[in-house]
């Protein structure tokens, strides 16, 4: 598929309050990005608590992240990357025209979140089981040497996976509903525009992994 | 090179990215490791923000929204790490004024004479400044 294929997200008739198809693009695309910025601000907060006592603390974060399963977690950001791809691809073959390939690719973005997922709770599970889950009054017991320092540190891996899987699951649900607008494909214009909008959402949602994972997993003493 | 085969290109650059970052936080010693990751992370985050999130081909209106987002969460993160920064500076500062104090250089003061810094006269903190500690060094049990 080449970019000078015909692309479809430019015609169609713009709703009232806008003057063309392009301004409404724009709006739409402008809208989703303040969106974002406002998502990156709820992320930020964490992350700059999470970077303060990063470096008050720097050996029992060191230690405590070594507790964390780093193949489970380079496998998960893999698949969260490739559903990045599918989802690029999507916008793509919506953008051209391709009903059922963009259907199909949306499909598969589901099914790498739902395995995403999937691999997270398991991951929550063994460290449940190792007594590494310091949350709704399970027992903390810590192995190493700085407990007090590894209780916070995985208080902020709670706090950072769990919000970050809320967003996957509204990232899920999100592309479930686009992926049935494109299976019904009655305006195909407006069905590549929120193809469009929402792969900017799951994008999103792929780089604060990116930087959750290498704050909490890469980041050893 | 058509936008199926840019888009595969970078998801084979950001798993490369990835393995790098992995390998770097495996075999590498701790601040090089660190260094590697987070450079390997902001790498990886740029190209879904160029290339997956269309960065490369929006206007510049929406490219000034995407950097105010990213200039935001910079100040947030840069103010705040500014007060523990200034706090250890505070430290090795008192470290010096206490130093002044002791050999006498900074007690004096004749009236007219330019001042010097306000010695302090807590116990506690010429003890630790004898003992060779940080004045304000809080104390980090775990």
């Amino acid at each position: 598929m080449s970019t000078s294929q015909r692309t479809i997200t430019s015609e169609g008739e713009p709703d009232e309050q806008f003057d063309d198809i392009g301004q409404q693009r724009h709006a739409n695309l402008m809208g989703m990005w303040i969106f974002l910025a406002t998502e990156l601000l709820l992320f930020g907060g964490m992350f700059t608590g999470f970077v303060v006592y990063r470096s008050q603390y720097p050996a029992a974060f060191g230690e405590a992240a070594h507790h964390l399963d780093l193949t489970l977690g380079a496998i998960n950001t893999a698949v969260l990357l490739t559903s990045g791809l599918t989802t690029r691809l999507a916008d793509v073959s919506a953008e051209a025209g391709r009903r059922f390939a963009a259907f199909w690719l949306l499909l598969a973005t589901v099914a790498l979140g739902a395995v995403f997922l999937v691999l997270k709770g398991f991951e929550w599970y063994h460290e449940y089981e190792h007594g590494l889950m310091p949350v709704l009054g399970v027992a903390f017991e810590y192995p190493g040497e700085h407990a007090r320092g590894a209780h916070m540190f995985f208080n902020f891996y709670y706090a950072m996976t769990g919000l970050h899987a809320a967003h996957m699951l509204v990232g899920l649900g999100l592309l479930t509903v686009i992926a049935g607008l494109v299976w019904r494909w009655r305006e195909p214009a407006r069905v590549a525009r929120q193809v469009q909008i929402s792969g900017l959402y799951w994008a999103f949602v792929d780089v604060i992994w990116v930087f959750v994972f290498t704050a909490l997993y890469l980041l050893r003493a | 090179m058509n936008t199926f085969q840019l888009a595969v290109v970078i998801w084979l650059a950001l798993l490369a990215l990835l393995g790098v970052s992995v390998g770097a936080a495996t075999l590498l010693p701790g601040a090089v490791a660190h260094g590697a990751s987070l450079l390997c992370a902001f790498a990886m985050a740029a190209l879904i923000f160029v290339w997956f999130m269309g960065l490369h081909t929006a206007d510049g209106l929406l490219r000034v929204f995407a950097l105010a987002a990213v200039l935001w969460l910079c100040l947030l993160m840069g103010i705040t790490l500014l007060d523990y920064i200034e706090r250890d500076l505070g430290v090795l500062q008192w470290g010096a004024v206490l130093a002044k104090c002791n050999t006498g250089d900074g007690a004096s003061g004749e009236a007219g004479a330019r001042q010097p810094p306000a010695c302090p006269t807590t116990d506690r903190l010429h003890a630790r400044h004898r003992a060779g500690l940080r004045p304000q060094a809080p104390s980090r049990p775990w």
